[in-house]
């Protein structure tokens, strides 16, 4: 397992939670999925009670992980926070949900964001490598998949949820061959969107990929919401928010002018995501170099940066992952999806 | 044509400040003309229509100044010939300060007053209509000033006759309506039409102003009752009163029972959020894992949470149905309106780890993948 350096500019010194965390072994069931399942990365929460910064890692490919295995059904005995533990004051408290948030990440102190669902505008950029068409990713049934099926498919469900959500967002379509170009405008209409990803036109072989004409493309094209009134209290009319989709294992991320990115991030109403679709990673491709650089791009510590190889449902938990919105979601270093009975913790 | 300089001031004045009578509406100015009978290159317009909401009418007042002499006081024509004031009555009017940016607004707040008086007076012809005004004002806690009266009249008859009340429900605790143009105060006004003096078919129309209407959940959502045939105003509008002044105290404690709620998940789930309504707390969804199975969950209030179960739907992010992602809904659980929302929240908890098993199972077989 390699981890990578932590996320930039996370808040100082401030605790999220200073109690133990008593490590219990549950016992575990296994689902029929569990065997198919890589293991999840872990939170690791750190006891010393100070900065907790959870590192973005890739997970490690390893068919016969049963240390990984032990290690994750250890660590993820970790219930919810919420249920057992002493919700720190400066953390979410059980209050008015229309109360300011307080500065999620120092990086953020310039705007505090009302906590509020209001309409997303998101751009899925969709990698057109050739690489989505190889196959690479198998279920323990041996059915294969090339990631662009996997990721057309997962989009559907995200799409679909996404409406019933709020039927207010809106979607749009940008696909990445050399440089970025736009091929459906922003609309309500899922089933329009979901048309436009089966009638793709084919992937081409490419290299590496010029962000910069990617962001240039947004800054263009996509007004970001003035900040106007309160804006601890307003809420924007929507936010603007990428779904960046990369499949290339070899090629790196180039960004020489990050003006237009500048310009975007500026704005505490755009919001930058990414799922990394990639080979098991191995001394012969540069799957973490591109992942550190992805992960770069997450300046101001709201982004959601996942990433899948080879095992087709993590790749659709990720992107089930990406529902949540920007406003109202926890940091990514402090998601907790796991469901458990507090009365299986209490006994050791 | 545009207004002359000398009386852009207290022409914006009544445009700005001008917000008279019982729905505090604003004073629009049109048709601007000149008196003059040369043609002038630079803005002379000295005469216009001033149009003011009073009584459920729009009337039409035209102001007329003179752009040679500027410090005149202004002429009026009142559209209705019957409302004639004395000028000597009307102090702003003697007292014309044209230095004085409010000058215009003073004149016309004192000619309202004059015109409203002269329409109390046009009802004490007609016993029913009197005695429906002075009783709601003496024997109700309406003062003069929440009711405006306007009577149509023609050569033959007169009729319909307008009372415009507003209604002096606290609205103080009702929820917040977060936009950023200014929703304005809260009001509720009632206007009632008669169309005739001894009409017995009376029909009243009730005007909420947009917050509280938000907070209502939309106009159609409040019915009042018809104006029952045979009966008085001193019954029919307290009537009303009590019955928005309780909607209001309903409406604020279902909202509380619905923040506390979705407080409730959130301070168990907070950390597997995917949305939450967070203007009328009305639904909540969240992202869950289960023995490394995730599905999705969608939590929805009706308005008549609580005493209805809240709605849980289950959906798959792996398996679909009929081209939309497989779901069931479950509305019919173990469920009390009278637990409290952190009640509610951990025996829904206990719900879903109970039914997580038998979703997945299902949503293999049925589902496709």
């Amino acid at each position: 397992m390699f981890r990578r350096k932590g996320i930039k500019r996370r808040a100082d010194g401030m605790p999220i939670s200073t109690h133990q965390r008593s490590v219990v072994q549950p016992p575990c069931l296994l689902s029929p999925l569990a065997a198919d399942i890589r293991v999840m990365s872990p939170a690791v929460f750190l006891l010393d009670g100070n900065v907790v910064s959870k590192p973005r890692t890739m997970e490690a490919e390893n068919e016969s992980g049963s240390d990984q295995e032990n290690y994750s059904r250890l660590v993820s005995s970790v219930i919810h926070e919420y249920d057992i533990i002493d919700v720190e004051p400066g953390a979410r408290s059980e209050e008015s949900a229309n109360e300011d948030v307080k500065s999620r990440d120092s990086s953020q102190d310039d705007v505090t964001l009302p906590r509020v669902n209001c309409p997303e505008k998101i751009i899925i950029c969709l990698d057109m490598s050739s690489e989505m068409d190889k196959v690479s990713f198998r279920s323990r049934s041996g059915d294969k998949w090339t990631p662009m099926k996997l990721v057309r498919r997962a989009l559907s469900f995200f799409l679909h949820s996404k409406q019933r959500l709020n039927r207010n967002h809106q979607f749009a379509l940008v696909h990445l061959f050399d440089k970025a170009s736009w091929v459906k405008d922003f609309t309500g209409n899922v089933r329009s969107i979901i048309s436009a990803l089966d009638d793709m036109s084919d992937t081409v072989e490419l290299q590496s990929f010029n962000a910069t004409s990617l962001f240039d493309l947004i800054h263009q094209c996509v007004p970001l919401p003035e900040l106007e009134g309160d804006t601890t209290i307003l809420p924007p009319p929507y936010i603007v928010r990428m779904l960046f989709i990369y499949g290339r294992s070899n090629g790196l991320i180039e960004f020489r002018n990050k003006e237009s990115f500048r310009q975007l991030d500026s704005s505490p109403y755009f919001f930058f995501d990414a799922m990394y679709v990639h080979e098991p990673q191995s001394p012969e491709n540069r799957c973490e170099e591109i992942f550190d650089r992805l992960c770069d791009l997450d300046e101001k510590g709201m982004s959601y940066i996942f990433e899948a190889a080879r095992n087709p449902t993590r790749l659709y938990d990720q992107m089930a992952k990406l529902l949540a919105h920007p406003l109202q979601r926890p940091l990514q270093s402090e998601i907790a999806y796991r469901l458990h009975n507090i009365a299986d913790l209490t006994d050791t | 044509m545009q207004i002359s300089p000398h009386f852009n001031k207290i022409v914006e004045s009544l445009m700005v400040e001008g917000k008279f009578g019982v729905c505090n509406g604003i004073t629009r100015v049109n048709d601007v003309k000149s008196g003059s009978s040369t043609l002038r290159k630079s803005p002379s317009g000295d005469r216009f229509k001033i149009y003011i909401p009073y009584a459920g009418q729009t009337i039409t007042w035209e102001v007329i100044l003179d752009n040679s002499c500027p410090e005149e006081p202004p002429d009026f024509i009142f559209e209705d010939s019957d409302f004639c004031p004395n000028v000597a009555d009307i102090k702003s009017l003697v007292n014309w300060d044209i230095g004085d940016p409010h000058c215009l607004t003073k004149v016309i707040r004192e000619l309202l007053e004059h015109y409203k008086t002269f329409h109390e007076r046009l009802l004490e012809a007609h016993s029913r209509l009197q005695f429906e005004y002075s009783s709601l004002l003496d024997q109700t806690e309406l003062s003069r000033d929440l009711i405006e009266v306007y009577s149509e009249r023609t050569e033959k008859k007169i009729g319909p006759i307008n009372f415009l009340i507003k209604l002096p429900v606290d609205f103080s605790d009702i929820p917040p309506y977060l936009t950023k143009d200014n929703p304005g105060e809260n009001s509720a006004v009632l206007l009632i039409l008669f169309p005739s003096p001894d009409s017995s078919r009376v029909t009243p129309q009730l005007y909420l102003s947009p917050r509280v209407e938000h907070a209502f959940g939309g106009s159609g959502n409040l019915r009042i009752p018809a104006f029952p045939s045979g009966g008085c105003l001193l019954d029919y509008v307290p009537d009303v009163y009590k019955l928005l002044q309780n909607k209001v105290e309903k409406t604020v404690q279902i909202y509380e029972r619905r923040k506390e709620l979705i407080a409730a998940f959130l301070s168990h789930f907070g950390r597997s959020v995917l949305e939450f309504d967070a203007d009328g707390f009305f639904d909540i969804s969240f992202l869950f894992e289960w023995n490394d199975f995730f599905f999705i969950l969608y939590i929805e209030l009706a308005p008549s949470f609580p005493q209805e179960a809240p709605v849980l739907t289950f959906q798959s992010i792996y398996h679909e149905s009929k081209e939309k992602p497989y779901s069931e809904v479950h509305d019919k659980y173990p469920y009390s309106p009278r637990w409290s929302g952190p009640e509610m929240a951990t025996r829904i908890k206990t719900y879903i780890l109970d039914n997580i098993q038998a979703f997945q199972k299902q949503s293999v077989i049925s589902g496709s993948l």
